[in-house]
């Protein structure tokens, strides 16, 4: 999703959303979490990255399981890097 | 997560409730390109978990929600559909035990103990066997009970008598067992032979029994659950449906919502310090010889061979999801009593029967929507029933039971082994198992009630009647206050000196110490403990405890600490490899008002505003933001948790990560 979300963003995930079509949902595909772009077709729904290096990913409507949640917010750090809060040990 | 493209042919799918929003880190994946150096994206709050936004809320409104107010005349006859009385105690007082009264010696009425029949047998007589019941009623069931596989005594001789005329008569004095009758008790499918028994014939209003009779038809409209005041009999319990419901492997499926990686795997999840199995998933229960409680060391063969994937517990995160677990439920049933951390009785009365399975079957998507979390739900009219219901449901691919009428209850408690009843235990089930009661349906209906409570006392006497169908367990929304905390945790390695132990012993008072504070409570005896490794059979063993009174009650960890480091010091032997210590703090009363002492001086008020500091303070920027220096800065000893998951949903620094 590179144009889009870079890297150490923080998404805000609602889960209990029902994706519109082009949301981005998080899915679990072979176990890892995917950002993608969501994309109903007739048959299957496609997950699409902004990405055009990243291929599109098809899920069959039985695996609606694998989504996850609908991303609603989006949190970025600008520029400037924040140290890391001191954890308690 | 439901999916509704466009062009599909599939009904659109239920609205959901709202949930807390989860927050997730984007990773960088491998096409895509690393934007300079790493930067860690933080929050400044730590430790606050991601809060519900405003819009969540106004979902909330739109939700599918549960009628709940229901006329009081749909209630009633709702009720009256539903009632169908075993015996005429079935809406019992209730006496000092919280037992239906008459569940003592005198209590014929409710199942017959036969003449030839010794009291040491808890079996009710055979009517096929031609032993000659004593009383003199004699009610039907109005549906054919169940054929029981076993050779128990059928549902029918244990329920059916056959009046002869001697004996006690059906309804009892008011003195000793007040029974009341809904007044179509022939219309809800019991007869009842015995006119006697029938409390609408008219009589003279001034004789008692009128009187008695006039009192039971009150309270058969207080029963069917009218709000009305008992003034001028005693509390009875409304006829309450309940369900619980329960999480499948609970512990597992938490670590499956941010690990999807695990899902369909064996996981099983260790005790604090990687102790013991104390959850396992539906596939890892299905292996072999890794049974719950099994220490970890003894089952590292399987684990080896079936690529058992071990996780140490997390108790951050399974706490967390049960609190979001209890929020869908709280929209979902307007009372909700949580009973532990993956299980919550609800009360489902409002709800019409007929759509109880449906809303059950609704309950059980919505958590699982939001939370990731598969329950089970089970429905029924007492928590021990829900307790079996849930139980049925589990088996269930639906995960749902419904146990409302009488010959679903018969049926689940016909397969329901004594063992697996809630309430029963591993200590009793061989006890009734060598009086020939081996199924829940036999303890409830085939057992003579003076017997159980005779011989068992009065808890499991409450368990038959819930398991009848009569409520004894109140739903409790508020947990009781505890009575004693304690903390007492093995180290991550063997502990030699005594300063490393009193290292650890302050970290434990402070724990047990907030523990009290949170509740109110002031503990005035202190229990000490400290052993060795008592697997480790090949060294020395020693293991020894004192109990402290307290000069006062208190929960200033100075003060307590000024008490047990003595204690520790003269418990203390060098030479061995200790591996836990143990506080315990009782005797708890009220921090206000406090007992004035005549020798002790009063305490210091300033004490406690240190301590309500210091909460403060670990409230806000997590827990042991702040804490004495006598619980160590390094801390050596502290437990193992080297498979721990990330607390994904109560740290920022741990948040789970996409590509």
């Amino acid at each position: 999703m590179a144009p889009t979300l870079r890297p150490h963003d923080i998404l805000v995930i609602d889960r209990l959303l029902d994706p519109i079509p082009g949301a981005i949902v998080v899915a679990t595909v072979d176990g890892l979490f995917l950002v993608r772009r969501f994309q109903p077709g007739m048959h299957a729904i496609y997950l699409v990255a902004d990405n055009p290096t990243a291929g599109a990913i098809r899920l069959y409507e039985e695996m609606e399981q694998q989504l996850w949640g609908v991303v609603t917010h989006l949190v970025r750090a600008l520029g400037q890097p924040i140290p890391p809060p001191p954890t308690a040990t | 997560m439901p999916i509704t493209p466009g062009a599909s042919p599939h009904p659109p799918h239920p609205p959901h409730p709202p949930k807390s929003p989860v927050a997730l880190l984007v990773r960088p994946s491998a096409p895509t390109v690393r934007l300079g150096p790493p930067l860690v994206a933080t929050l400044s709050a730590p430790s606050a978990s991601p809060t519900t936004t405003d819009r969540d809320q106004q979902r909330t409104q739109h939700q599918p929600h549960t009628t709940p107010h229901t006329t009081p005349q749909e209630l009633a006859t709702g009720a009256g559909q539903r009632m169908r009385p075993l015996t005429p105690s079935l809406w019992p007082t209730f006496d000092d035990a919280g037992l239906p009264a008459g569940t003592g010696e005198a209590n014929e009425t409710c199942l017959p103990a036969g003449e030839g029949i010794s009291p040491m047998s808890p079996m009710s007589p055979n009517p096929l066997g031609a032993v000659a019941p004593t009383p003199t009623t004699r009610w039907r069931h109005a549906q054919t009970p169940p054929t029981p596989e076993r050779t128990e005594p059928h549902p029918s001789t244990a329920l059916t008598t056959t009046g002869n005329g001697r004996g006690r008569p059906m309804r009892p004095s008011t003195t000793d067992a007040k029974c009341a009758f809904p007044s179509d008790a022939q219309s809800s499918g019991w007869e009842i032979a015995d006119s006697r028994g029938i409390p609408d014939a008219p009589d003279a209003p001034d004789a008692p029994d009128a009187r008695d009779r006039q009192r039971g038809k009150q309270t058969a409209s207080v029963t069917l659950g009218v709000a009305g005041d008992s003034t001028g009999f005693s509390w009875r319990q409304p006829p309450l449906t309940l369900a619980l419901a329960d999480a499948n492997s609970f512990y597992s499926s938490c670590e499956e919502v941010f690990r999807p990686a695990l899902i369909g795997q064996p996981v099983i999840v260790l005790s604090n310090n990687d102790g013991c199995v104390i959850a396992r998933s539906r596939a890892a229960k299905c292996l072999p010889g890794v049974a719950m409680g099994a220490p970890v060391h003894t089952i590292q063969r399987q684990i080896r061979a079936y690529g058992i994937i071990v996780c140490s517990a997390n108790f951050a995160l399974y706490g967390d999801l049960s609190r979001r677990m209890l929020d869908v439920m709280s929209q979902y049933a307007a009372e909700v009593a949580p009973y532990s951390i993956d299980e919550a009785f609800l009360d489902v009365t409002p709800v019409p029967d007929a759509d109880k399975a449906a809303w059950a079957h609704r309950l059980r998507r919505a958590i699982h929507q939001a939370v990731g979390v598969w329950v089970s739900v089970g429905v029924a009219p007492t928590k021990t029933l829900c307790k079996i219901a849930t139980d049925q449901a589990k088996e269930d691919s639906r995960g749902v039971c419904v146990l409302l009428d009488r010959r679903a209850q018969e049926e689940a408690l016909a397969r329901t082994p004594i063992e697996e009843v809630w309430g029963i235990g591993a200590r009793r089930a061989p006890y009734l198992r060598a009086h020939g009661v081996e199924t829940a349906y036999a303890f409830a209906y085939a057992t003579d009630p003076a017997w159980v409570k005779r011989h068992l006392y009065v808890p499991v006497a409450r368990t038959q009647w819930e398991l009848r169908g009569v409520a004894c367990l109140p739903l409790e929304t508020t947990p009781a206050q505890r009575q004693q905390v304690l903390c007492a945790r093995s180290f991550g390695r063997p502990v030699r000196e005594l300063p490393e132990l009193k290292e650890a012993l302050a970290d434990y008072t402070a724990r047990v110490a907030a523990k009290a504070r949170a509740q109110g409570s002031l503990g005035a005896t202190a229990v000490l403990w400290l052993a060795t490794n008592g697997f480790r059979q090949a060294e020395p063993q020693y293991s020894a405890s004192v109990t402290i009174h307290l000069p006062r009650a208190t929960a200033f960890v100075p003060d307590l600490l000024r008490s047990l480091y003595p204690a520790l010091e003269r418990l203390y032997r060098p030479g061995f490899a200790y591996h836990r210590v143990g506080v315990l703090l009782c005797d708890l009363t009220p921090e206000t008002p406090q007992q004035a002492q005549l020798f002790t001086p009063p305490p210091d008020a300033r004490d406690e505003e240190i301590m309500a500091v210091m909460s403060r303070i670990n409230e806000r920027f997590g827990r042991d933001a702040i804490r004495f220096l006598a619980t160590g800065t390094t801390r050596p000893w502290q437990m193992q948790q080297t498979a721990r998951s990330p607390r994904s949903t109560t740290r920022w620094a741990e948040i789970a990560k996409a590509q």
